[in-house]
């Protein structure tokens, strides 16, 4: 990874660089158009973040400046019946690995109006899941997203296949992905493994894997594949207010790894995730980049079976196997008074899925107003108060101070 | 039987006939594209003439607009650069899309002005290519609607002669208002105005006008008090007469210029449906005529 992390950013210096010294000598060819124009879109985003507050758990604060992510993005299209776009992330001041975030080619010359994307990607399922970190609404995802979707969100390897619709004269699109697992937390694999250091019989500390994937992975047969499927439906009210509706539900259910006689060597979690989603918006025709308001809602549930947790150094059962139902959901409204303004508030409620105890729902509330003041379009500077109530009534106050700058081509708006 | 096959005669009969599918970006386009088209097509545009069209918002209805369009006409020289490539991936139409047989950039008909040497976005929201704004130039509307007549007969070689007459009759029609327009506009010739952003060089270019700078410090940057307060200072110094702006730009600053510096805000419109839903390219431009002689004959 390394290796083509140094490739990637070699090529992105060197298409920099070039660009700039034939500048510089004022090279004729560089201003026809049909000699540079082939070159891929490469943009470059940096997020910065400042935080402070006083967490529920002292020990797990986070106070002071971080480089939270430098994402580059390389987009082309790859001949008349497709294009491809890599996003490379995961790079952070505390020198983290960079990852390929997603990497797919988007078919766009299929007949009857269909598209279809394969490679690693973020699958379309509710309303955040496929947006950035540094495209996000507010400073941080809604709680929601992280506990529900994971971090990494639900995505990863596999295709996709959607095709729009306009019965009664709305728009309505359907897309269907089919992916190697849901992703993030919720797949399996050593990208996903999480480690414990234990002491073994010689005194000597060593580190050992614990789940959730401690043991070996579903077979990769296509029962064990991940399925993840969304209807949207828009409208515009009147030219100045739309209404975006969208319904979403993922499933994963890998079959337990039995031996010949059919004895359960290793079970998997399953889960079940649903998600709806209403956005609100109203914007101007005339003054349309001075004025706008938005209202967004999403509510999520899992329906999640748990595996048993074994100990790692008896196999002796540590959590037994559980079904969990949970619920989360996030609201918020942002309004845009002047052209480079915008505030808002956003009210999240958090059902913890990874707690077991299905009579206790370990559940948070949090509410978060935020400002935002973008310089250009390629600039924005954030600051956001989250006051959050945790499970046991502790409360935790964060505040935010975030900065976002884009280097690269002008990139089309999402909707 | 007989029933049957006269129906399909004619359903069949209906279907050759069915006009070509055109969406433009903007609404000056359609009106070019309606002129030409006449009844072998039917026009749609994917924005008002009161949004600015830098910003229009790439509303999934605009999509439905594009997915059984014969031809995409846009503007070009990235003026939609913020909005179209995404209504045109979701459209899911190859032929719309750049490079397809039913794509077309109008900016390739005409010979663009302020075209960067050095691009930078420390010079702003800058245009690569070139100022996009080149229909506020009538003499461009006559080169754009004979390269229109060109495409469409590329796609509809049927309807050859018709596009090719209504171009040539709505090139002279062009014309001649051009000439009418440009002694008109003779008492105007060398004013000095200030402009909301860089959308009227072309205008400017063809009327003889001469700015004197921009509300906007760099294209897309709204205007800061100090630089308000040099704007104030330059037009009293220079006797600068006219403020112009658009529709879609906030007032508050061109009447704070007005006010302070006694010039006059022409509020322009280089789109049908601007100011007025009825307007077409003509009308605009006479009234764009108009607005500048009442201005600088006060």
């Amino acid at each position: 990874m390394h290796r083509l992390f140094g490739r990637l950013l070699a090529v992105v210096f060197s298409v920099f660089v070039v660009n700039g010294s034939l500048k510089a000598e004022g090279a004729s060819w560089l201003r026809n158009p049909s000699a540079s124009a082939l070159n891929p879109k490469i943009s470059v985003i940096a997020d910065f973040l400042a935080q402070t507050g006083t967490p529920g758990d002292p020990s797990q604060t986070e106070d002071g400046f971080h480089l939270r992510e430098v994402e580059i993005g390389i987009q082309a299209d790859v001949d008349p019946y497709a294009r491809a776009d890599f996003f490379i992330g995961g790079l952070d001041g505390d020198g983290s690995a960079p990852e390929l975030e997603e990497g797919y080619v988007t078919l766009t010359a299929l007949p009857g109006g269909i598209q279809a994307r394969g490679g690693k990607f973020r699958a379309n399922f509710g309303r955040l899941n496929m947006v950035h970190p540094h495209e996000l609404p507010q400073v941080d995802a809604p709680l929601a997203l992280d506990a529900f979707l994971g971090e990494g969100r639900l995505g990863g390897a596999g295709a996709e296949v959607s095709r729009i619709f306009a019965p009664w004269g709305l728009f309505a699109e359907v897309s269907y992905a089919l992916l190697q697992d849901l992703g993030g937390e919720h797949g399996h694999g050593e990208e996903h493994e999480d480690t414990t250091s234990v002491v073994d019989i010689n005194g000597s500390t060593v580190t050992v894997a614990v789940a959730p994937g401690e043991g070996p992975a579903p077979a990769k047969r296509l029962r064990n594949f991940a399925h993840a499927g969304k209807i949207r439906v828009y409208k515009d009210l009147t030219e100045t207010i739309n209404l975006d509706l969208g319904f979403s539900g993922a499933l994963y259910e890998p079959k337990d790894r039995t031996d010949a006689t059919g004895a359960v060597l290793e079970d998997y979690d399953r889960k079940r995730l649903a998600a709806a989603d209403l956005t609100l918006r109203w914007k101007p025709l005339a003054q349309g980049t001075y004025r706008s308001f938005l209202w967004r809602t999403e509510f999520l549930y899992a329906d999640w079976s748990l595996a048993p947790v074994l100990s790692p150094l008896d196999g002796s059962v540590e959590e037994p196997a559980a079904r969990v139902h949970r619920r989360a959901g996030y609201s918020y409204v942002e309004v845009q008074p002047a052209k480079r303004w915008r505030w808002g508030l956003r009210g999240d409620y958090l059902e913890d899925p990874a707690v077991r105890d299905s009579t206790a729902p370990r559940i948070t509330r949090a509410v978060a107003p935020y400002v935002s003041f973008s310089p250009s379009e390629f600039h924005r500077v954030r600051l956001q108060w989250t006051r959050s109530r945790l499970p046991g009534g502790d409360t935790e106050n964060r505040g935010y101070l975030q900065w976002t700058v884009l280097l690269g081509p002008h990139g089309a708006h999402a909707f | 039987m007989k029933r049957i096959l006269l129906a399909l005669f004619f359903s069949a009969g209906g279907l050759a006939a069915a006009p070509l599918k055109v969406v433009t970006t903007t609404p000056d386009l359609a009106d070019l594209a309606r002129r030409v088209g006449g009844e072998r097509v039917s026009v749609a545009c994917l924005s008002r003439g009161v949004q600015d069209p830098h910003f229009v918002e790439a509303k999934p209805s605009l999509i439905l607009k594009l997915r059984e369009a014969d031809l995409y006409i846009q503007t070009g020289l990235e003026l939609e650069a913020g909005w179209a490539p995404l209504l045109l991936q979701g459209a899911r139409r190859a032929q719309v899309q750049p490079g397809g047989t039913g794509f077309l950039d109008a900016s390739r008909f005409v010979r663009p002005l302020e075209v960067p040497s050095d691009v930078s976005r420390a010079g702003g929201d800058v245009h690569p290519g070139g100022n996009p704004h080149y229909l506020g130039d009538p003499r461009n509307a006559v080169a754009v609607a004979a390269g229109l007549a060109g495409k469409l007969a590329e796609l509809d070689p049927a309807g050859k002669p018709m596009y090719d007459a209504n171009a040539r009759a709505y090139g002279e029609r062009l014309w001649l208002k051009i000439v009418e327009w440009e002694k008109r506009l003779a008492p105007a010739r060398g004013a000095r105005y200030v402009s909301y952003h860089r959308n009227l060089v072309y205008f400017a270019d063809w009327a003889g006008l001469s700015s004197a700078g921009e509300i906007e410090p760099k294209p897309g940057i709204p205007p800061s008090p100090r630089h308000t307060a040099d704007l104030i200072k330059l037009m009293k110094e220079q006797k600068i007469p006219l403020v112009l702006t658009m529709p879609y730009y906030e007032k508050r600053s061109s009447d704070a210029l007005a006010a302070a510096t006694g010039a006059r805000v022409v509020v322009m419109s280089l789109m049908p449906d601007g100011v007025s839903r009825e307007d077409d390219y003509l009308s605009v431009m006479e009234r764009n005529v108009g607005e500048i002689i009442a201005a600088v004959s006060r």
